[in-house]
């Protein structure tokens, strides 16, 4: 049986980690990238995702030697992601290891490159970042830096029509907010697409995972904060998850006190 | 390629420090902490919270027992800590030690020192091992050996005052507030359990991911694993820092403690940086100083040089002369130190250095090697500004 | 002992030499046909359309090549993800193409009923029949995988390990001296790792 997986995010500001609230700018330095890898690796976590979330905006490519180190600490699937515009730029990623690649900005202007990507590199490297925000009109608009109104479910039901392997689901309101998942999005998000979603945005307790898995289909999820921050690691966060009948992948270790 | 890395207006903290905020003005979030202590706050006010607070804790005359707990180090913050607690305000402390990885000679003489002020010092002496089988782990994970005394130091104490059933504790400096960090956490004068995660340097890495490390059991790590919630709640656990209520001033506090027996470092400065009165209890903390620096791409030097410009002792001009003399050379005497401790080879222990050499802020070669400058130190890709 | 990682176009040959280097083995990345002659194992990993990848070997001359080391002379050969689809009787990636031909089989598209995701993503858990420790090991235990087509193989003695999503899938295959995989060990960390240093230790 498939098992739902429970994926650390590390975002990256072009040198070093960074932790956003809202998205917001003002964004809080964390560290050093390579020792968030390692303890992460340590850990046997389902996977990884990497993302350099300035580079679109600097008009950058993500720092190659940067990614290079982090994926040698890794013997798990790595995910790449920033300022993504050409297939050389995803050549380059996967050249130095990463297993999948993420495209956000380039979807919004050019689709098309989607389907580019996935005839070269196969669908199954392709994950496409999709960032919901939700306004005070209380509809769910695609967040993007090109100023753009775009309502979030009719973008992402032309994009379904493209070859991809994965989504990354993120909410914007809830971003490093540590106050839970948006349910609601999540549930509206799974008609539109049956293609594997990547749920992120709002993890601050185990309680928040056990409400997300037994309120949806998702089968994976991601978070920050929650693991730079609080007590909680990825095993008691697979543990919620298992406590309401999901499948999840626990490698056993001697014996684990209760805290 | 050289990048820019942005600097404080007034200190020399960079963009780099994790939790160090900037405002629009370019003032970096430790010296707003730091204007706001010598005017934003009233500081009798808080001296008179702080009486009200610990009063209530206090025993009465006839009871036996100890009013509150200190954590010390032999340091010269915690010293005065104690000296405080007894001295001005007439409380009966015990003094609760985690002695650090390898204690130097100064270091122990200054310990014994507290027990001769007149106070009772549990030093917990730890399982050898299994803290050095973390050590090593905490280099080769998180790069830095000093993780088990990291939790060590906040654990423990927490610990013995739940079994011993002791409330109050007594922390020194709120870090955040004399070295950076977010804005929320300054005001924060009570130190909770999760404080500890999100502050505590634990770089990520928990207890639990120590389990199986060296074949160490949960058991074996016992002192390290934090009391249960409930636990807490029955102690009724307040930890509150000192630094919160009185004006925290480290000069001022050494001249205090070296009336009542505290030594310094008579021949010349510790290792990476220009003063010799920090960091005398432990003899390796210069391999921790120097693993900040390849990280983040500053070190111990310019944390002492913008306290002193911010206590305005230095000039920004005089702290960054001192800063480029000082900061982030190769630590060879703690290298050789962490040799002998752990049974890694330099080679190992190097190869270890560069993988957390950022090779955004350091020159690294062609052949994926970092440069060295004749002496063995890093080149760096900024300039300190 | 040395290694040849077939360098054909399709991907990811940087996470295999990882992983073998970690296990302590020497290999290259090479398409160069002497290199992979004098090689004591060959390694086809992949990622991509089975048109592109056929297509790519072509080119470079591996296909004679490949079935004439691995075939004919027998060298130990491991297949990863694409690199094990590739060795079917033919593939439907987009359309109908001629596979290596050296395990009888197709590679067709994973259906999706209501409710099932593709592509296959993520970890599962393979099962095998066969008694020999060197499947054993691997029973029960949870291993990476990433596809959108499974090989449906002919002769199911062949098949060494399965695994549950649309229906139950072809895992691992084995014929002689070849053993093919459609989940990443690379990927999949110790489990990952203790598979690998099984098969190619036979031949160290």
């Amino acid at each position: 049986m498939l098992k739902c997986r429970v994926i650390p995010v590390l975002t990256f500001n072009g040198f070093a980690l960074v932790k956003t609230k809202g998205f917001g700018s003002n964004a809080r330095m964390v560290g050093n990238a390579v020792q968030a890898a390692k303890v992460y690796n340590s850990r046997n976590v389902d996977e990884l995702v990497f993302l350099d979330i300035y580079a679109s905006d600097k008009n950058k490519k993500m720092n190659l030697q940067m990614a290079r180190l982090i994926i040698n600490e890794c013997y798990m699937p790595v995910t790449l992601g920033g300022g993504i515009k050409t297939l050389k730029d995803i050549e380059d990623l996967l050249a130095i290891g990463a297993d999948k690649v993420v495209l956000k900005n380039k979807i919004i202007e050019a689709p098309e490159f989607i389907n580019e990507a996935s005839d070269v590199y196969g669908n199954q490297c392709i994950t496409l970042a999709i960032d919901a925000v939700k306004k005070e009109d209380g509809q769910y608009y695609l967040y993007n830096r090109l100023d753009r109104e775009i309502l979030l479910f009719e973008f992402l039901t032309k994009i379904n029509d493209y070859n991809f392997g994965e989504i990354i689901l993120t909410s914007v309101n809830n971003d490093g907010m540590m106050d839970g998942f948006d349910i609601e999005l999540v549930q509206q998000v799974e008609k539109i697409t049956n293609v594997p979603i990547v749920v992120s945005g709002g993890a601050g307790e185990p309680s928040h995972f056990k409400e997300l898995f037994s309120k949806t289909n998702i089968e994976a999820v991601a978070a920050a904060s929650i693991f730079h921050f609080t007590r909680y690691t990825p095993r008691d966060l697979k543990l919620a998850i298992q406590s309401v009948g999901r499948p999840v992948r626990l490698i056993e270790r001697d014996y684990i006190p209760k805290n | 390629m050289d990048i820019e890395v942005r600097y404080c207006s007034n200190c020399l903290f960079p963009e780099t420090k994790p939790d160090l905020h900037f405002t629009d003005e370019g003032l970096c979030s430790a010296c707003i902490a730091a204007e706001s202590k010598d005017k934003g706050i009233d500081w009798s006010q808080r001296e008179k919270d702080f009486h009200t607070i610990i009063d209530s804790f206090r025993l009465k005359n006839d009871e036996i027992g100890y009013d509150c707990l200190i954590p010390v180090s032999g340091g010269k913050d915690s010293t005065y800590q104690a000296y405080f607690m007894k001295e001005i305000c007439g409380m009966n402390p015990l003094c609760v030690c985690f002695e650090t990885t390898k204690v130097t000679e100064l270091g122990q003489r200054n310990l014994d020192n507290i027990s001769k002020m007149g106070i009772d010092v549990i030093h917990f002496k730890k399982n050898h091992n299994a803290y050095r089988a973390m050590v090593k782990e905490g280099f080769i994970r998180v790069g830095d050996e000093m993780w088990p005394n990291h939790i060590g130091i906040f654990t423990i104490p927490i610990n013995i005052a739940t079994k011993f059933k002791i409330p109050l504790i007594i922390w020194g400096e709120n870090p955040q507030q004399e070295y950076g960090g977010p804005l929320e956490s300054i005001e924060k004068n009570k130190l909770t359990r999760r404080w500890l995660e999100e502050f505590g340097g634990l770089l990520g890495n928990r207890i639990q991911d120590m389990i199986g490390v060296d074949g160490l059991t949960a058991k074996e790590l016992t002192p390290y694993f934090y009391p249960s919630d409930e636990e807490l709640e029955a102690t009724g656990i307040t930890s509150i820092f000192l630094g919160h209520y009185f004006f925290w001033d480290a000069r001022k506090q050494l001249e205090v403690v070296k009336k009542h027996g505290f030594e310094v470092k008579e021949d010349g400065p510790v290792e990476g940086t220009y003063t010799n009165y920090e960091n005398l209890d432990e003899e390796m903390h210069g391999l921790h100083d120097y693993l900040k620096f390849v990280k983040y791409g500053f070190g111990r030097a310019t944390d002492h040089a913008c306290i002193d410009i911010r206590n305005k002792r230095l000039t920004r001009n005089e702290g960054l002369e001192l800063v480029k003399k000082y900061d982030g050379k190769y630590p060879h005497l703690s290298i050789n130190a962490f040799v002998e401790y752990s049974g890694m080879s330099k080679e190992e222990i190097d190869a270890i250095l560069d993988s957390y050499t950022n090779p955004v802020l350091f020159k690294m070669n062609d052949d994926g090697i970092f440069a060295k400058d004749t002496e063995g130190n890093l080149v760096r890709n900024f300039e300190i500004k | 002992m040395t290694i040849a990682i077939v360098k054909y176009g399709m991907g990811n040959v940087a996470s295999v030499q990882k992983v073998l280097k970690k296990l302590g083995y020497t290999s290259i990345i090479t398409d160069d046909h002497t290199a992979i002659k004098q090689a004591n194992l060959i390694l086809l990993p992949g990622v991509g359309s089975f048109k592109k990848g056929m297509e790519n070997l072509h080119n470079s001359g591996l296909v004679e090549l490949l079935t004439e080391e691995v075939l004919m002379n027998k060298k130990p050969f491991i297949g990863i993800c694409l690199g094990m689809q590739l060795v079917a009787t033919h593939g439907n990636e987009p359309e109908r193409i001629e596979g290596l031909g050296w395990i009888d089989g197709e590679v067709v598209k994973i259906e999706s009923p209501k409710g099932l995701r593709v592509p296959h993503l993520g970890w599962n858990t393979i099962t095998t029949t066969n008694s020999d420790e060197l499947y054993t090991s691997s029973n029960h235990k949870d291993y990476y995988f990433i596809h959108s087509y499974h090989f449906k193989a002919k002769n199911p003695e062949e098949v060494t390990f399965t695994v549950k999503y649309d229906g139950v899938m072809v895992a691992a295959l084995q014929k002689d001296n070849m053993y093919v995989m459609q989940f990443h060990p690379e990927k999949s960390q110790e489990a990952g790792l203790g598979l690998l240093k099984k098969i190619i230790d036979q031949y160290a």
